[in-house]
């Protein structure tokens, strides 16, 4: 008799550690290059004034953007979740749907309306505006999952509410501040579209235009292993912040909603403050857009490539996304059934993978593509290749709260019932897991939908998804004819976005993979 | 070393007059009325949803009522035009699971309510508070999830005596405890807080907790107080079946009162000159002994057969055929082996409490 359970399945294995493999070609990628290129070169490359003006720009952006973010997503939450304030969960959507404007289009939108926008200060407007729920959707989750018996102890140990809110909500919130704020990182690093709209140069906008203008390998190959370091800095930190602490609430005691404070006079306040945040993060946006759709009237729609680009941004979407989610399963397989050094490993090499930017995962397969397998140059099989290394993390991290939750005492009573352990677990197991996976789909179908970057890099010859031609639109500063593409990436996501938004309320949480 | 100002603290008396509590259209608490004597342990049992959490949290000031006042010392905390919110009433609370700080220490967590300026005395503080609920001080350094369940508790309730509060509020703290865990950190905490001297309220739904710990027991149903009084007078004399039924075991027989006796199947088993016509009487089951009937011996009391016996471990239940009624369940204990078939004699010790029929 088969006695799946206690044996690690082989072929699980396999085919976890093929793709944790595949994972490990953008990291080797800069390595080899810098070494190919060697020291004498690479520090003539790296070491240049160009380099360090980079680097000044990409820390002050990241500096400057990420506390702000913080501070604002912090607020923002505790404003929806812990007071009484009329229409707070209008507030609530609202304050998701900038998840739903890809930052370029956000950027487009900004542009539109305040055309002189450019430099550092611009680019921490348009990335805090585009990125601030990051920080707010993750808050307000731990904020519905704390105890409020331990806020009321505080209170009755003689706390005034802002006294708990500062020593004992604030601290237990730090999980969520960090691993939003790290996701933001590593963001303003990796993007493009919305820096290069307002000329703001970062490393990634420095190296998209290197590539693109002179193909210049070794300058962008050397921009990129500096802009990996970045990253990886970023993660350390982050992991270095976290520390060993465990937050999860101790008790088993009847959950309670927590309770809310009346703002009194400083309800004024708190409406001005969510109000203005709406409206510069989804009214201006949106009005942009409306804007050219309302002056380009419906000829805009009669592009020949809408319907074109549609098609295929959902094609590469839906595909991708179920490539990911079925090569994600055996990892998140492993680390349910199977936890140790093994999974562990496997699952955090494909974490690191995807906090590079795609960019650079771009960069390493064009590379490794034309240089050991021509064939698949140019072919849409990279591109989903590329996706899958970007967004696994998603499908993972979903697939894996799925898992934990199937008991295998079902499994097993399937068993006993005279079932195949292989049908089963597909009868028995796989039905649970189903809404996980589709989440976890859900959520790589919206990054590949509002992917511009890599694509850019990648796309064979022809390419046409809406992030594509809306880019393409913009270059010929044809405002008019992006608007139709934009409003296309907008509704797309707005679906995925809603779904982010109801599971921050429920109790399972999915959300620190965006 | 430092000299430690002793930490004296000031029992308050607490007294509810016509509180009542209502969330949205029902009505949780009616018309309470409960005063608790200055440094007494006061415990309020009631079956889950009688309102006794409710009642509880109106104390330390999460809540406020709708009606009626509440006076904690000298000070109305909760009534018409007042509400003192909990941070102000300097009323300890330990919560069901203890609500220790996930984030903080044991140290960090039973420092955290200390004034400003007994910070400098912090760790002195803390290993005297610790020692004062039996806990080694080398947990301080420890984190909360470290520690088991009852070490908690007693975390908690260090935590909340730090504030040298004049009113102690417990909402169920033992109930996530183990049995045998639980009696014991009952005792103890219990012990610390007679020591200290601190006006004590405790809810709970556990009988035996109801009658051990406290000198007053209040028992609320359907958010009404139903009787105030002490464990021995709410065991020994309830006012009505349901109160009886839920402090302990009981064993009921159809009566009949006339001319101010009380007559049932057992004999004349109480007198009361208020009834008339048919009544019940209860027995607690200690008041029923039986002995096995020796033939030609006339050993007094009313003769009964044994019907079935069911063994329980400690005791077991048997089934006893009496003239007159419709069988008796009497758990006795285990020490003697009965048969069915057997007959016994039953005496009975005390009178019987007589409530009219249904």
């Amino acid at each position: 008799m088969t006695r799946l359970r206690n044996r690690t399945p082989g072929a699980i294995i396999a085919m976890a550690t093929g793709v944790s493999l595949l994972g490990l070609v953008p990291l080797g990628y800069v390595v080899v290059t810098a070494i190919a290129t060697g020291a004498p070169a690479l520090s003539a490359l790296v070491f240049r004034p160009r380099v360090a003006e980079l680097l000044a720009n990409t820390a002050a952006l990241v500096l400057i953007t990420v506390p702000l973010c913080a501070l604002v997503g912090v607020a923002a939450a505790w404003l929806v979740e812990r007071t009484r304030l009329a229409g707070g969960r209008a507030f609530a959507i609202l304050l998701v749907v900038p998840l739903a404007i890809p930052a370029f289009v956000n950027s487009y939108g900004w542009v539109s309306a305040v055309p002189s926008l450019n430099g550092l200060w611009s680019g921490v407007l348009v990335a805090g505006l585009s990125y601030f729920p990051l920080v707010y959707l993750p808050t307000v989750a731990a904020l519905r999952r704390l105890d409020p018996a331990v806020e009321e102890s505080a209170r009755s140990l003689g706390l005034s509410p802002f006294g708990v809110f500062l020593r004992v909500v604030l601290p237990q919130l730090r999980l969520p501040i960090l691993g939003g704020s790290l996701i933001i990182g590593l963001h303003l690093l990796s993007e493009y579209g919305a820096f290069a709209m307002i000329r703001f140069d970062t490393f990634t906008t420095a190296i998209v235009d290197q590539f693109r203008s002179t193909f210049n390998g070794p300058a962008a190959n050397a921009l990129a292993g500096v802009l990996v370091l970045c990253c990886l800095f970023l993660l350390v930190g982050e992991s270095g912040a976290r520390g060993g602490a465990r937050y999860a609430r101790i008790g088993s005691g009847s959950a309670r909603p927590a309770g809310r404070s009346r703002l009194g006079l400083w309800s004024p306040v708190a409406y001005l403050f969510l109000g203005v945040l709406v409206a510069l993060s989804v009214a201006v946006p949106f009005a942009s857009v409306a804007r050219w759709l309302v002056s380009g009237g419906f000829a805009a729609w009669s592009d020949r490539y809408l319907l074109t680009a549609l098609g295929q941004t959902i094609g590469y979407g839906l595909v991708g996304a179920v490539v990911t989610c079925l090569l994600a399963f055996p990892i998140a397989f492993l680390a349910v059934r199977f936890p140790g050094r093994v999974a562990r490993v496997l699952e955090s090499i494909n974490y690191v993978t995807s906090s590079l930017p795609g960019l650079v995962t771009a960069l390493a397969f064009v590379t490794v593509a034309i240089r050991l397998v021509p064939a698949l140059y140019q072919t849409a099989s990279l591109v989903i290749v590329v996706y899958l290394l970007m967004f696994l993390p998603r499908a993972i991290v979903n697939l894996r709260s799925g898992l934990a939750q199937v008991p295998p005492g079902l499994e097993e009573a399937a068993r006993s019932l005279g079932r195949h352990p292989l049908v089963a677990f597909s009868t028995v197991t796989l039905k649970f897991v189903m809404p996980s996976a589709l989440a976890g789909s859900s959520l790589v179908f919206l990054g590949i939908v509002t992917e511009l970057t890599s694509t850019l890099l990648l796309a064979p010859n022809g390419t046409r998804t809406l992030a594509i031609q809306f880019w393409s639109r913009v270059n010929d500063v044809d405002y008019v004819g992006a608007a139709p593409y934009a409003s296309l990436m907008i509704l797309l996501s707005l679906p995925v976005t809603y779904l982010l938004f109801a599971r921050s309320r429920s109790e399972r949480a999915a959300v620190n993979s965006l | 070393m430092n000299e430690i100002e002793p930490r004296t603290i000031e029992p308050r008396t607490i007294v509810m007059t016509g509180v009542g509590k209502r969330y949205g259209g029902t009505s949780v608490l009616e018309s309470i009325d409960l005063s608790v004597p200055t440094g007494s342990k006061t415990v309020i049992v009631g079956s889950s949803g009688s309102g006794k959490t409710t009642l509880l949290r109106l104390l330390s000031g999460f809540d406020f009522p709708d009606a009626g006042t509440i006076r904690i010392g000298a000070d109305i905390v909760a009534g018409p035009g007042v509400a003192i919110p909990a941070h102000r009433r300097g009323v300890g609370h330990v919560a069901q699971d203890g609500a220790l700080f996930p984030h903080l220490t044991v140290g960090q967590n039973v420092a955290f309510g200390l004034d400003r300026h007994e910070r400098g005395d912090r760790s002195a503080i803390v290993a005297e508070l610790l020692d004062l609920v039996s806990l080694d001080p080398a947990l301080t350094s420890r984190r909360p999830d470290e520690l088991s369940g009852g070490q908690q508790q007693r975390v908690a309730l260090a935590r909340a005596m730090a504030r040298k509060p004049g009113v102690m509020l417990l909402d169920e703290p033992f109930s996530s405890l183990d049995t045998g865990l639980r009696a014991s950190t009952r005792e103890l905490v219990s012990a610390a807080l007679t020591a200290a001297g601190i006006t004590t309220v405790l809810v709970t739904h556990d009988r035996a907790e109801a009658l051990t710990f406290g000198d007053q027991v209040a028992v609320l149903r359907d958010g009404r107080l139903a009787q105030v009084g002490t464990p021995t007078a709410l065991y020994c004399s309830p006012t009505d079946l349901a109160t009886a039924r839920f402090l302990g075991d009981v064993v009921l027989l159809e009566a009949n009162a006339s001319a101010g006796q009380v007559r049932c199947p057992l004999g004349v088993v109480a007198r009361c000159t208020s009834l008339n016509g048919g009544c019940t009487a209860l027995f607690r089951p200690e008041q029923l002994v039986i002995d096995l009937l020796v033939p030609g011996v006339d050993a007094g009391g009313i003769v009964a057969r044994i019907a079935a016996a069911e063994f329980q471990g400690s005791s077991q239940l048997l089934t006893l055929e009496i003239a007159g009624t419709s069988g008796l369940e009497l758990p006795v204990a285990s020490g003697i082996h009965y048969r069915v078939g057997d007959e016994v004699t039953i005496r009975t010790i005390g009178d019987a409490i007589v409530f009219p029929a249904n």
